[in-house]
């Protein structure tokens, strides 16, 4: 009898805590999700983190990002399909050598705080990303993204406090702005689409700098709130905003760090999106009422490996051959990412001017990467020593490592993973002690040159962007040339040799694109995803073209 | 009294004292540096090095510790390196929303726990008593982010009960945003009141077995008083302590429960601080963290004089 009492206790107790379903079946909610009732017209928006500032030329990460983003207007902006069109500029005008833009703002644009914008509001705030001897004045804090300037005439000489003010930048008058450069820079447009170089108004910024980063005042089609850090940052709708009419009346970023308690909110209605947490694709795909829900596609966002291309035994293209072959990628995307991946094939992503459409990339062929090795002069992996594989602490990292680290198992080469930290990983990438690692990427801006350029010409070995230490003296011709041609047909031409050099030399082991899958409440509508989104950021989604049909 | 108080809060000092020198000692030994993940992916190394000079990381490390030290002296925590805001307006929201939270977990286990080992303890051996122990081994057992889980599964997603994540709703009203602590504080409860349970069930068990218990049955006390006044004031001692523990242990544990609950906490900033190596933020939160601690055990401790009149304190 006493021992009836127990199992029936602990049963009950199990009951309580909630018992493990059958598997195959989808756990959660079958029919309909539920729908909160609200008296406004609230979008409840997950953040992954608390962002870092709002401060736009403070700006490093996708988070901080997202929320800039819906507070802020730039000269232009990406379209959803990222083509360049106008944003706080009307248009612009590019004199025939390419050097000198010359922008012409929209009249009547107004910050949240009633002041009109002006070219002057441009020039101080593109002024202020260079004026790194304002931060030693104690006026400021120098901004992280002062070098992505350094091709404006002049900005080099204030940010080391040799002149007053930028050269290559001036307002001659309320609606010009115009930028000099020192070099032809093709793709300087896309650039200013980040959203570092939007515009902050003078006068708030300069009574209180520290503030703003607290409180920003922007043109945006949402103007601050609040923001109880950690919990919620609120948003109202700009009533006034130059574009168009915004039709939310509320937006609600919500920090929630968990990607399951995401998930679980957003089955509860308590969130408008979601990202689909590691290992819950099937259970997405398998339930009727949460499969239509799915929106996304293919970013601009990479998964792969990198050599370090001066280290023994990745200094032989050979070897980084044999490993790409080595690889299964098909087999990565479908059994862990649940199909959420494109297979890699080339050094750019689709969704620009520039893609290689046709390159075949490194099929997966054990075969031909034992020959690749044998050629090495390791014939079944005899004579190599054991490679070390660092990646991240993240779970989808461990998942992926383990069926590379088979896959080279099977030419012959026994592979150790080694997990670290991000603070840690990247210093220890950024000093070159790593040989074989983790190589991730969200492109700032949709042109080659933010891939071929940034991450694998040889000046940028190291923290600058070229982790791999690839050096190849033709790609660095190419990628420099193309970087300065202005005439698009040229610059693929470019783009297209050196992407074979890269092909070839295989500086990376390329394994996947990834697909920003996200579940939209079916009431949620005019919200498009696009390919320069993370997930649930949604950088670029135009959230004042969103409206709610509850 | 008087005199216990200021030699404990004096022998406080170098306690305090040692912990920041340790701490400070060992962020600078781990590998990772602040401007690095400030800067982001893909940077310039001279814009790095201004901000290094901004954020006084180029100064020897003996006279960055000395001006924490000296900032700490006036109650200044400094600035984060990541958020730009002074580390006491940041930490002070944090330990606010901590503090509520692991209040409320604590009263619920404290009486829950007491409850169900008062009742264990009456009648030893019987289905009650079995029941509360295996509550209290499972309840230690169960891992908490596994337990948060599987309540928001239950009471939020199929029940609908309770919200699932966050303290608060935008445009909810007080009653409403208070549903968000109910699942939050049972997880954060379980762990205490399972350990409560146990210790208040054995120190009864014990002290009923005692010759004054006998005593008060015998001159004809009602069965309600011998168990209040007699035996589990006698029984109150171990408890307390544990109790005491166990608040200080809440206060820093809450770092799974805030975290799959989405509770705007100390514990999950520090967490966020440590990954970011944002330095002002630890050595703050772990500062914070002693002085609750060394608060704590001081309250506990004067308690015991009042509960035990044989406990004298010089």
């Amino acid at each position: 009898m006493k021992y009836f009492t127990i199992i029936i206790a602990a049963a009950a107790l199990l009951a309580l805590s909630g018992c493990p379903k059958p598997a195959g079946q989808a756990p959660e909610a079958k029919g309909p999700l539920p729908v909160k009732p609200l008296q406004e017209k609230v979008y409840r928006f997950p953040l992954p983190a608390d962002p870092p500032t709002l401060d736009p030329m403070h700006i490093t990460d996708t988070v901080s990002d997202t929320v800039a983003r819906r507070l802020f207007n730039g000269l232009v902006r990406f379209s959803p399909s990222l083509e360049i069109v106008p944003d706080l500029a009307e248009n612009w005008v590019i004199s025939e050598d390419g050097l000198t833009y010359k922008f012409f703002l929209r009249k009547g644009a107004k910050f949240h705080n009633g002041v009109e914008v002006t070219a002057g509001d441009f020039l101080y705030s593109f002024t202020r990303i260079l004026d790194a001897a304002a931060a030693a004045r104690n006026e400021d804090v120098p901004s992280e993204r002062a070098q992505m300037l350094f091709d404006v005439a002049g900005a080099q000489a204030l940010f080391e406090g040799q002149a007053e003010n930028v050269a290559g930048l001036s307002a001659p008058d309320d609606q010009t702005f115009i930028i000099k450069l020192k070099e032809n820079f093709a793709p300087f447009l896309s650039v200013l689409c980040m959203s570092n170089f939007v515009v902050v108004p003078r006068d708030a910024v300069e009574q209180d700098w520290k503030g703003f980063a607290q409180h920003p005042i922007g043109t945006g089609p949402f103007v601050f709130d609040r923001w109880e850090h950690d919990n919620e940052i609120v948003l109202k709708a700009n009533r006034n905003y130059w574009e168009k009419e915004v039709k939310l009346d509320v937006l609600v970023f919500k920090v929630m760090p968990d990607e399951n308690t995401r998930y679980q909110a957003f089955l509860n209605g308590d969130i408008d999106h979601t990202d689909i947490p590691f290992g819950k694709m099937a259970d997405v795909n398998a339930n009727a009422s949460l499969k239509p829900m799915v929106q996304g596609v293919t970013a601009m966002d990479m998964y792969c490996y990198g050599f370090n291309c001066e280290k023994p035994p990745f200094d032989n293209k050979l070897v980084r051959l044999a490993f790409n072959h080595a690889v299964d990628k098909e087999a990565i995307i479908k059994n862990i990412l649940e199909g959420r991946g494109e297979v890699q094939k080339t050094y750019f992503p689709p969704g620009s001017f520039y893609f290689k459409a046709d390159s075949e990339g490194y099929p997966y062929d054990p075969a031909k990467a034992k020959a690749y090795l044998e050629q090495a002069g390791y014939p079944d992996g005899n004579g190599l020593s054991e490679v070390t594989l660092s990646i991240d602490t993240q779970q989808l990292s461990r998942q992926i490592a383990a069926m590379v680290q088979e896959d080279l198992r099977q030419i012959g080469v026994k592979v150790s993973i080694e997990q670290s930290d991000w603070s840690t990983f990247l210093a220890r990438v950024y000093a070159g002690e790593l040989t074989f690692h983790q190589n991730t990427w969200l492109a700032d801006y949709p042109d080659p040159d933010n891939w071929l350029y940034v991450l694998l010409e040889s000046t940028q070995a190291g923290a600058p962007g070229n982790i791999t230490r690839f050096s190849h003296t033709q790609f660095d011709q190419l990628v420099r040339k193309a970087r300065k041609t202005v005439d698009e047909a040229e610059r693929i031409r470019l783009y297209g040799k050196a992407e074979d050099i890269a092909l070839a030399a295989a500086p990376w082991l390329l394994v996947y694109w990834r697909k920003n899958l996200t579940l939209v409440q079916p009431y949620v509508k005019g919200l498009e995803i696009t390919a320069m989104d993370r997930t649930p950021q949604l950088n670029n989604s135009r959230m004042e073209d969103v409206y709610l049909e509850r | 009294m008087l005199y216990f108080l200021i030699k404990r809060v004096l022998s406080a000092i170098p306690v305090l004292l040692g912990i920041t020198i340790i701490t400070f000692t060992v962020i600078h030994l781990a590998p990772g540096d602040p401007v690095q993940v400030r800067m982001g992916q893909k940077y310039d190394p001279e814009v790095a090095q201004r901000l290094r000079t901004e954020m006084g990381l180029d100064k020897p490390l003996p006279v960055q510790y000395a001006i924490f030290l000296g900032d700490l002296v006036r109650g200044d925590l400094g600035y984060s390196f990541v958020k730009n805001l002074p580390v006491n307006e940041l930490l002070r929201g944090k330990f606010g929303n901590t503090l509520y939270l692991s209040i409320s977990a604590m009263l619920l286990a404290v009486l829950m726990g007491m409850l169900l080992g008062i009742l264990a303890a009456i009648r030893p051996q019987s289905a009650l008593d079995y029941a509360v122990m295996v509550f209290a081994v499972a309840g230690v057992s169960i891992p908490v982010f596994w337990l948060g889980l599987m309540l928001q599964l239950l009471f939020g997603v199929q029940l609908g009960w309770f919200p699932v994540t966050g303290m608060t709703e935008y445009g909810a009203t007080l009653a409403e945003n208070l549903t968000h602590l109910v699942l939050p504080a049972v997880t954060l409860a379980t762990v205490p009141m399972a350990i409560i349970a146990r210790i208040t069930r054995s120190s009864m068990l014990e002290v009923m077995e005692q010759d004054y218990i006998r005593t008060a049955r015998a001159k004809g006390l009602g069965q309600r008083t011998v168990l209040l006044r007699h035996a589990l004031k006698n029984a109150l001692i171990p408890i307390i302590t544990v109790i005491g523990n166990m608040f200080a242990l809440l206060l820093t544990g809450a770092v799974l429960t805030e975290t799959v609950f989405s509770w705007p906490g100390l514990g999950r900033a520090m967490v966020d601080a440590i990954t970011q190596r944002d330095f002002p933020v630890i050595l703050g939160g772990v500062t914070l963290f002693a002085v609750t601690f060394v608060i704590v055990n001081l309250i506990v401790d004067s308690i015991y004089a009042w509960i035990d009149p044989r406990i004298r304190y010089t």
